[in-house]
Order: C-alpha cells, then structure tokens, then sequence
C-alpha cells in the first residue's frame, strides 16, 4: 500500500484552485494537515438503490395525506420525494437540539454532567416534551439557527408559537442525520449514538423495526396527533455502508397508518440490502 | 522543546569582542519531527574568522514566548561552528549569540517541523476498506479529540467526495491516531485526510494552517 505526505503549499493552491472551479461551497482558504495515499478495496452499489428508492416513491404515493421522503444514500446523494416539501418537524426537531446542546458544552470547555443528561436523555429516550422546551431555553433559538445552517438546510424556519412547528423539509433532515458526526463535537458523539440507538420501545416505530438487526439504527421519531403529522429521521450504519432518511408526513388518518406510512417507506428502501 | 547535541566545536572561549559577528544557517530549514538539523556558520572579528569565540545556541519554540540557551559551544580556528544534532519538536526561531556582554548575535533562524505521518488503507471485505492515519506530533496540552476529514477517489478521477469524518484519539502523548471504515468508490482509489489538530499551530509551514475543505472537491488536471 503506497503512502505519500502531500505537500501542504501545493495542495493548498489545488484545492484553492479545484474549490474556486467547482460550484460547491467550501471554505474561503483551503490549506492544512493532509496526507493521501492509494488504496484497494472492493466497492458495494450505492445504498439504496435506484430501484428501492423508485419503490419507497411509489408507496408514500398510495398513502392518504401528504408525504415526502429523502434520503443521502451511501455514495453522499441526495433523493427522495418530493424532497424539499414543507412539513412541521414534530419531535425530530430534538436531534437539532441535541447537537445544539452539545455544541454548547463543547463552546464551554465542558463535560457531560447530571444537570445535562438529565435533560437530554428523557428529550430523546422518551421523546419529553419538557424536556425539550428546557433545552430550547437553554440553547436559544438562534442555537438551533445556526445547527440548520451548518447542516446545510435550505427550508429551515423556527417554529411559530411551539418548537414542534418547526418548518422543515426531508432534504434538510436527511442532510442533518448525514452531518451528525461533523456537527457533533468529537468528544460527544458516542454519547449522541447512545441516546439515537436506544430509544424506548413506544417510540420506536418506522424505520427501526424494519431495519434492525441488521443495521445500526440511530433515529428520532415524531408526531403531532391533531394534524396527523407522522416524521422519522434515521441514519443506518452497517459495516462500511452509511445512509440517512427522512419521512415527513401530515394529514394521517389514524397513529397505526401514520406509522406504516413511514415503516413502509424503510421497508421499501431497504429491500434487498447488501 | 527538546534540544540534543551530538557534537561540539573545539576551542577555546575568547575574550568578549564587540565587533564581533556571527553568521549562521540551519540545515535544512524544514525537518519531520524526530529528525535532526545542523546549525553553523560563521563568527568574525574585523571580517576574519574569529577562533575560541564562545557561543551559545538559543532557540524560541511556537509559541515564541522567549529565547532559551540549549547548547554551547567555541569557534574554531577559523570562527566557524557547527551545532550538530540539533533536535526541535515544533516549529521554533533558533538564533547564534555570543555569550558574555556582547549582544553579537546572528539572524533568527526559522525552522519548521513537520509531523511524523504513516498511513494506511486495508481491505475489510466488500464494501469495506479501513483506512487510518497515525501522527507524531509536538506534545500540546490535552490535545483534544479533532475530527479527520476522508477524502476517496476511484483512481484516475479527480472529484475526492468526503467519505467519512471520524474522530481523532492520543494513543500516547504526541502520538494521534483517527480510521475510518469506507465504502470504497473503486477497487483501486486515492484517498486523503485532512486534519486541523489542536496543534496545528506548532507545526508545519503556514500554508498548512488552514481548514480541511467541508465538502468534496475536485482537483486540477495538473494534480492528478
């Protein structure tokens, strides 16, 4: 296996360069700390395929109310339905609050301790909406700004009277589940994991029942009864592959058909999994 | 800072001069951590060499909070010296003064370290290649987990998509470690990390202390 030290001036000026010919965005200067070599492997098809994700479609277009679905698929791609749809996040919204918590602690050179584990574990493990409301007050809203805005989301809008009426699209939270182990700061991230792996059973309907055990599934569900607004953020990990999905639904006749609307979805995405 | 010396110079230390003049060169500028660099040059009187001037060698490492002696020595019958051996672990000013009350001293001379880097790609299974990068590094204090950005292209691309960004851990004081498990985009690829480390700073030339790219990237025809 070849190695090679890439000289840093050099790599600074070609990624300077590459950045200001592509049109993604990127940081302003690129130079740092990198090294590259050459490796072999052998490549499994991208995850879901083409075919899974034209059948997830097919299916959320049977479903009564409104629907939409994205996915970053192992490869980095996003697709989906109906992607960049408006829906109101319901409890997923507490992923954003989780990173944006731990953010702060990260913000103030500090640890996990009682006081906030004692809030964050309830805001994820049993969904608790008070929980929530503490974290929101203690974070700031423009906390939770600025997580969607480093995530990438591009129809982020706070929500007007209740944080559970955030406005939001599949793109956006399937960026976010995509972005977690960027966003969330290093020391925290197995903490994170360990909250998104390991809700209660109540709460776990959708993706995870579908999924596991084959894959590792870190997840947060949500659900608003009154406008039938069913949602799922998930990302699914196993062995070498990575993918995230987003359901967003509202205008579900019933709880049990909100949540095989959105099992139905993973169930279809994950047909025929490597 | 360590500082090692292997050998010195002979002579005598001679009276304080204040003509003196002391040139001085360190060789090479740029150096991995671990590695040991030369600093020699020149002291004279009037223009000749002059001989059994005593010297001392200081350095200043990041983040240059002020000189100290490491070593010392005399010039030869020629005025030249030769600091040998000479060990630095972060990026440092090293400067070549005569000792006493002259303030004869030579330029500062800037030396940049670079970190001890080994890198590895295994093939897991299909679907799963490990990649992982272990650093030697200036010691900083704590040095706090950073994220490792992977980079992959199938080979004879250009376009690096970001495949994975994991952690990084201290194995040892100095010693980093980060891997990762990625979906390989060919069976033969290039791949790329990218780090900014805590001690960044300390280390390498200023064009390496920038941020790693957030987003894949694609590079010249020129880089390929």
């Amino acid at each position: 296996m070849s190695a090679e030290r890439i000289t840093r001036r050099r790599v600074a000026a070609a990624l300077t360069a590459a950045l200001a010919a592509i049109a993604a965005s990127g940081p302003a200067s690129v130079s740092a700390f990198e090294y590259g070599g050459q490796g072999r492997g052998t490549p499994v098809a991208v995850y879901p395929s083409h075919e899974a994700i034209a059948a997830a479609a097919r299916f959320l277009d049977t479903r009564a109310g409104r629907g939409s679905f994205a996915i970053v698929d192992s490869a980095g791609r996003l697709a989906g339905l109906r992607v960049r749809e408006h829906f109101a996040t319901a409890s997923i919204v507490k992923v954003m609050m989780l990173v944006a918590y731990l953010q702060m602690l990260e913000g103030r050179h500090r640890g996990l301790e009682a006081a906030d584990t004692s809030l964050l574990y309830p805001m994820i493990h049993e969904s608790s909406n008070n929980a929530a409301s503490a974290v929101l007050a203690i974070v700031g809203g423009g906390a939770i700004a600025r997580v969607a805005g480093e995530s990438g989301m591009t129809d982020y809008a706070p929500g007007v009277g209740w944080w559970a009426f955030t406005q939001t699209s599949a793109a956006d939270q399937a960026r976010l589940l995509s972005a977690l182990p960027r966003l969330i700061p290093a020391r925290f991230y197995a903490y994170a994991r360990y909250l998104m792996s390991g809700i209660e059973a109540s709460q776990s309907w959708g993706v995870p029942p579908v999924a596991r055990p084959r894959w590792r599934v870190f997840f947060k569900t949500g659900w608003l009864p009154e406008e039938g607004v069913f949602t799922e953020v998930a990302r699914l990990e196993r062995g070498g592959v990575t993918f995230t999905i987003a359901v967003l639904t509202s205008g579900q006749p019933s709880t049990s058909y909100g949540e095989q609307t959105i099992e139905g979805v993973g169930a279809r995405l994950l047909a025929r999994a490597p | 800072m360590a500082i090692a010396l292997m050998t010195a110079a002979a002579g005598a230390p001679a009276a304080v001069s204040p003509e003196a003049r002391i040139s001085a060169s360190a060789t090479p500028a740029e150096l991995t951590i671990g590695a040991r660099l030369v600093v020699g040059g020149v002291a004279t009187i009037g223009g000749r060499g002059a001989a059994g001037v005593a010297l001392a060698l200081q350095s200043e490492a990041y983040p240059f909070r002020g000189f100290s002696t490491v070593a010392h020595l005399a010039s030869a019958q020629d005025g030249s010296f030769s600091f040998r051996g000479v060990t630095v672990e972060r990026n440092s000013r090293l400067r070549v003064v005569e000792e006493g009350a002259s303030a004869a001293s030579s330029r500062d001379l800037r030396v940049v370290v670079d970190p001890a880097v080994a890198i590895n790609a295994r093939r897991l299974r299909p679907g799963a290649t490990r990649l992982s990068v272990r650093i030697r590094h200036a010691v900083e204090g704590g040095s706090p987990s950073s994220s490792a950005l992977w980079f992959t292209a199938a080979r004879g691309t250009r376009l690096f998509r970001l495949a994975a960004i994991t952690p990084t851990r201290e194995l040892a004081p100095g010693v980093s470690y980060a891997s990762a498990v990625i979906d390989p985009p060919a069976r033969r690829f290039a791949y790329r990390v990218c780090l900014n480390p805590a001690w960044e700073r300390a280390m390498g030339p200023p064009a390496a202390h920038g941020p790693c790219p957030e987003h894949d990237f694609k590079l010249p025809a020129h880089e390929r």
